[in-house]
């Protein structure tokens, strides 16, 4: 018997969309799935593909994602959702999946519809249309020039025109292809016959959830580096924090840390990204463009990072609290929620300082933070991630079956 | 004026062709029921289907050419993996809809008559009306000559799928359907 076929799309405008996509494809038994990764070249060699069938996809750059976000411009053009439309068309024909998988490859909103293709988006809860998060205040010119107080009255009365901007390019082209407006940036994150979100439903709540809305739990992942030569040589009697700035975070932040912390007895530990770090490393830190990010977050008794769900969850399903310094609105919905749940704190982006940066390290490494972080632990351990995503995809197909491919 | 597609059975490509797809569409029927198509949209897209399908049955019986509403439920047809409905409910919308909205239609039913359900030779017709329309009624148009190319190629008429996919290679250069044109016209061994 022909087993059914699951395309994923690995959108690399950030490590994170990648590499959750990696680990759910990775996650699938191949005795009963056909797993194809479509995939740009930007993180591949960062991650164990080795038993997936990968296939060639042109993304978004991750320099080009930070420009976009940091001008305020639509994160995709009309001709950016076009050439992905034509790419996503191209390979659907070519692999005849009975299942397309895609994290922030927005373009399968339209593509798979057009294929009639079942399609599953992977979307942070917090991006639910059934999200009760309220929505932040993020880096943002606004905030600028006129703070924080007066950009979110601003925000708050033209949030909505400032909102549809960003999906004002893919309407156009669902138009253009006779398919229904989305009514929400929030519907154009998750539109899809399954929505999965990585998250916890604590940290990212909702209400009234459809049936297709589902949450998976924490998708983990990190890259597949050796851990470096240091690593069994840290000190044993002052505690670990691992900073982290992701690929989509403040570029700054692995050097304002080591600074800011630099007389402090911890040990800091960074990983610079692909950029590194430039600035001169103090003999408390150590450095790694990349660290396996799981163990590094779990033996760290404090993690500073973006405040994104990848970093986030590293550190939470270790019961270690999140110092975030979020810049994007991804970065601070997952922020906000953790700090009201009392296991972090946030810091915004605009306002990161050493002084401002070394005293919340102080506060949270004496306060409370951990035994809310175990909380958190306790829960996400109920959550199996690779289980959840099998028992939707089984359920997925057997709604109508696994497609006939045909050869024309 | 804007004819139905062909019958399967008559000639590829006749009388389609010699319709002006600019000319002014004949009146649309609208939706006797707006509100009503943004629930059953809602529903749609809440995975509500046996709701949607349950309504916009009950709807077509009294509005039979209601397009927007003949639009959904082919949606939501594709989403059910009912391709022939899908198929079907196309043509109906080929017939009834405006230039650009039959073209779409001619793709969409294409696409799943080639892909999902095996009948290369309904693709290819529907697939030649699409690629002989104007212009702007083809958003599509580089996708819509490598299917043709493909099935064309698939039912043996290899010159002409050769033509097609040649134009794709030389009018959309370095694109995805250019790669699959090429990798269509240099299969590796």
């Amino acid at each position: 018997m022909r087993k059914p076929k699951v395309l994923f799309f690995a959108e690399d405008v950030t490590l994170a969309h990648f590499g959750r996509m990696a680990a759910l494809a990775t996650a699938l038994d191949p005795t009963e799935f056909d797993v194809v990764m479509a995939c740009g070249p930007q993180f591949r060699k960062l991650l164990r593909l080795d038993t997936l069938r990968l296939a060639p996809l042109r993304s978004t750059l991750t320099a080009e994602f930070n420009r976009r976000l940091a001008n305020d411009e639509p994160v995709f053009s009309r001709q950016t959702l076009e050439r992905y439309l034509a790419e996503d068309l191209a390979l659907m024909a070519h692999e005849k999946p009975d299942v397309v998988v895609g994290d922030f490859r927005l373009s399968l909103g339209i593509s798979a519809e057009l294929a009639g293709i079942r399609s599953i988006a992977v979307t942070n809860g917090c991006w639910s249309p059934y999200s009760t998060l309220p929505f932040p205040v993020p880096e943002h010119a606004v905030v600028r020039l006129l703070g924080v107080p007066a950009a979110k009255g601003i925000l708050s009365l033209a949030g909505p025109l400032f909102l549809k901007r960003h999906f004002a390019a893919f309407n156009e082209v669902r138009g253009s292809l006779g398919l229904s407006h989305v009514k929400s940036l929030q519907e154009f994150y998750t539109l899809a016959d399954l929505t999965l979100y990585p998250d916890s439903p604590r940290l990212a709540p909702t209400r009234s959830l459809p049936s297709n809305h589902r949450y998976l739990g924490p998708v983990l992942w990190e890259p597949a580096v050796p851990l470096p030569t240091w690593w069994n040589e840290l000190p044993g009697d002052r505690p670990v924090i691992y900073v982290s700035s992701g690929s989509s975070g403040e570029t700054t932040l692995s050097s304002v840390a080591m600074k800011a912390l630099a007389d402090l007895p911890v040990t800091v530990l960074t990983a610079g990204g692909a950029s590194g770090v430039s600035s001169t490393v103090p003999a408390n830190a150590r450095v790694a463009s990349y660290l396996p990010g799981i163990a590094a977050a779990h033996r760290a008794s404090l993690v500073i990072s973006n405040g994104g769900n990848g970093t986030l969850y590293q550190a939470l399903t270790g019961g270690v609290p999140v110092l975030g310094v979020p810049s994007n609105a991804d970065q601070y919905l997952c922020m906000e929620s953790l700090v009201a749940s009392g296991a972090g704190r946030l810091i915004r982006a605009g306002q990161l300082n050493e002084a401002t940066l070394r005293q919340e390290v102080t506060t949270m490494l004496k306060g409370g933070f951990a035994e809310a972080a175990k909380s958190h632990q306790r829960d996400l351990a109920q959550l199996d991630s690779a289980q959840r995503f099998t028992d939707s995809l089984r359920e997925l197909l057997a709604k109508g079956g696994v497609s006939r491919r045909a050869a024309g | 004026m804007v004819t139905p597609d062909p019958k399967p059975d008559e000639p590829a490509g006749t009388d389609d062709l010699q319709s002006d797809p600019i000319a002014p569409a004949p009146p649309r029927p609208t939706s006797a029921n707006a509100s009503g198509l943004a629930q059953w949209r809602k529903w749609v897209v809440e995975g509500r289907y046996d709701e949607a399908d349950e309504a916009l049955s009950k709807h077509l019986k009294k509005h039979p050419s209601d397009v927007e509403a003949l639009s959904l439920l082919s949606t939501l047809q594709r989403k059910r993996q009912d391709f022939s409905g899908a198929v079907a409910t196309s043509r109906k919308i080929i017939g009834l809809g405006d230039a650009a909205t039959a073209n779409r239609a001619r793709f969409q039913a294409a696409s799943l008559l080639q892909d999902q359900l095996g009948e290369t030779d309904a693709a290819a017709r529907l697939l030649e009306a699409y690629v002989k329309q104007a212009k702007p009624l083809k958003p599509l148009e580089a996708a819509a000559m490598v299917r043709l190319g493909r099935a064309l190629k698939s039912l043996g008429r290899t010159p002409e799928a050769t033509k097609w996919l040649q134009r794709v290679v030389s009018s959309y250069p370095n694109t995805p359907e250019a790669n699959e044109a090429d990798r269509l016209l240099n299969p590796s061994p």
